[in-house]
């Protein structure tokens, strides 16, 4: 299965993380991981990213 | 009399007078479950021992001039995540195969059964209630009754399908970002989504428990009204609504899906004498941010497990779970504060509109096959974007009616009717006002083959 797309923005660099995170998590091989939980990593900072946009708009600062 | 056809509230009276017994309308349903099960897979199983036991019970209490409950001899089912005295709870997971069987029931199936309502069985789900399709790797996916091709929707597929067969008038399902709205949806239900807290959880296999609620899914406004208030421990109410101030939900709710749902808000509006439209503009952020807390929360659910049981999940959902214990909580935080927001927001709507109105779902059942659905003109997943009208929704713990639009020849579209907390009643009122305006109501299915029971 093609690996999913490195998620591009100021994010990226905790995308890199939360990956290392699962590796860390040991919960699943990594392998396994990398098709999956990669493509669910990368939906979540889609969604997250549509969070921080909405929280600048508002004049609230992102974390 | 055949009991696909009868509600809820006919079975009950017909036991309660004589005029049929609790046994009888029990085999029928059996018969009918046998019939429509395999082609269905709503059922993952069939309690009929028990059930026959229980019904004979209810029908010895009549015999005796007892007093039984309004829903004497009515058959119901569950999803697979309500505790059933010796029963194991799945939850839809496989690797739950070897846990003890529940040692009573949960409340909501106590009040069910203390009405009179006969317990028939376990409805599928996806693993865990993470998806809107019931697409399970170990229970196979559940099938619409309107066409045996298309998906029935998810998490409690099992449920509405069951319901939508007439295999039985009742089931119960549970709804943390959509589960019994969008099955309902697709296949033509009410179902609700009561108050956040409003029903009791205890004995629910949790998902989200910020955001789950369980919910009852019929095919008239009468059995769910009657089954909410068994569920809920109340009574009707002296006196109900009958004039409300409606707006419809903008933006977000308008954009994205199919435009008979569009059509279907505006004859609602229509009907009650006109309504404007009320955009919330962060509705696209509360989705995402539903999204992610429903990630988070729901892997941390599960992170134990996941340490010795990983691959015995389905995969779709182990992989979404261990994303979600990965996503750090500042993002959870940004989250919290998009919501906080969105439910001030929507709090305002419903200062000054007693109902909120909005498609529930942004497409009809999509195929089996091809497991995708348009949105915006692209196509996405169905499994994770069914629940793009629910989701936003969900985080402000109101109560939502999914309706079903009268669409003679069509596929099933739902409506949600949004209004304040604690005020369902209200709902079940604007949905009577609706179907006596015929433009809301269950359809007949292809499936409903249940034989006449006297």
């Amino acid at each position: 299965m093609a690996r999913p797309s490195a998620p591009e923005s100021q994010s990226s660099d905790s995308f890199a993380a939360e990956l290392a995170k699962v590796d860390a998590l040991g919960l699943i091989d990594t392998a396994e991981r990398s098709a999956g939980v990669e493509t669910n990593l990368v939906l979540l900072k889609h969604h997250f990213d549509i969070v921080a946009k909405a929280l600048a708009e508002l004049g609230r600062t992102a974390k | 009399m055949t009991t696909d056809t009868m509600t809820a509230l006919e079975i009950g009276a017909a036991v309660q007078a004589g005029r049929a017994s609790a046994l009888d309308i029990t085999e029928a349903a059996l018969e009918a479950i046998r019939e429509n099960n395999q082609a269905l897979n709503a059922f993952t199983l069939v309690a009929d021992t028990s059930a026959r036991a229980f019904a004979s019970e209810i029908d010895s209490r009549i015999a005796k001039g007892l007093k039984v409950g309004p829903l004497a001899g009515v058959p119901f089912a569950a999803k697979d995540l309500f505790d059933i005295q010796d029963e194991i709870t799945m939850a839809g997971a496989k690797l739950r195969g070897s846990e003890p069987m529940a040692t009573r029931d949960a409340s909501s199936i106590a009040r069910m059964k203390a009405a009179g309502a006969v317990y028939l069985g376990r409805l599928n789900m996806d693993e865990f209630a993470y998806g809107f399709a019931t697409v399970n790797a170990h229970f196979g996916t559940t099938h619409n009754p309107y066409d045996v091709d298309r998906l029935a929707g998810g998490s409690s597929g099992g449920s509405a399908a069951a319901a939508a067969a007439g295999l039985v008038p009742i089931t119960l399902g549970s709804d943390t970002n959509g589960s019994v709205r969008v099955p309902a949806s697709l296949c033509g239900l009410f179902g609700l989504r009561p108050t956040h807290g409003s029903l009791p959880m205890d004995g629910v296999f949790p998902f989200v428990e910020q955001l789950d609620t369980i919910g009852p899914f019929t095919r008239t406004v009468e059995d769910l009204a009657t089954s909410f208030r068994v569920l809920a421990n109340t009574s009707a109410p002296k006196q109900t609504k009958r004039s409300f101030k409606v707006a419809r939900l903008g933006g977000w709710f308008r954009r994205n899906g199919d435009p008979d749902g569009n059509d279907g808000v505006d004859a609602i509006a229509a009907s009650f004498g006109g309504a404007p439209l009320v955009e919330l503009p962060l509705t696209e952020a509360a989705r995402s941010a539903a999204f992610l807390i429903t990630s988070k929360y729901g892997g941390l659910l599960h992170q134990e497990t996941l340490r010795s049981k990983a691959m015995e999940y389905d995969p779709a959902v182990r992989d979404r779970l261990i994303a979600g214990i990965a996503l750090s909580d500042s993002k959870v935080a940004d989250a919290k504060l998009i919501i906080e927001q969105y439910n001030k927001d929507l709090q305002s709507a419903l200062a000054e509109f007693d109902l909120l109105l909005a498609p529930t779902t942004p497409s009809t059942a999509p195929r089996i096959a091809e497991g995708m659905i348009e949105v915006d003109g692209k196509l996405v997943s169905a499994r994770a974007n069914l629940g793009l009208y629910t989701q936003p929704l969900s985080v402000s713990g109101v109560p939502i009616l999914s309706v079903p639009l009268k669409r003679p020849g069509k596929l099933p579209l739902g409506i949600q009717l949004i209004t304040n907390k604690g005020q369902e009643e209200d709902l079940f009122s604007a949905a009577e006002l609706l179907v006596e305006a015929g433009i809301v109501g269950f359809s007949a299915t292809a499936t409903q083959k249940i034989e006449a029971v006297s």
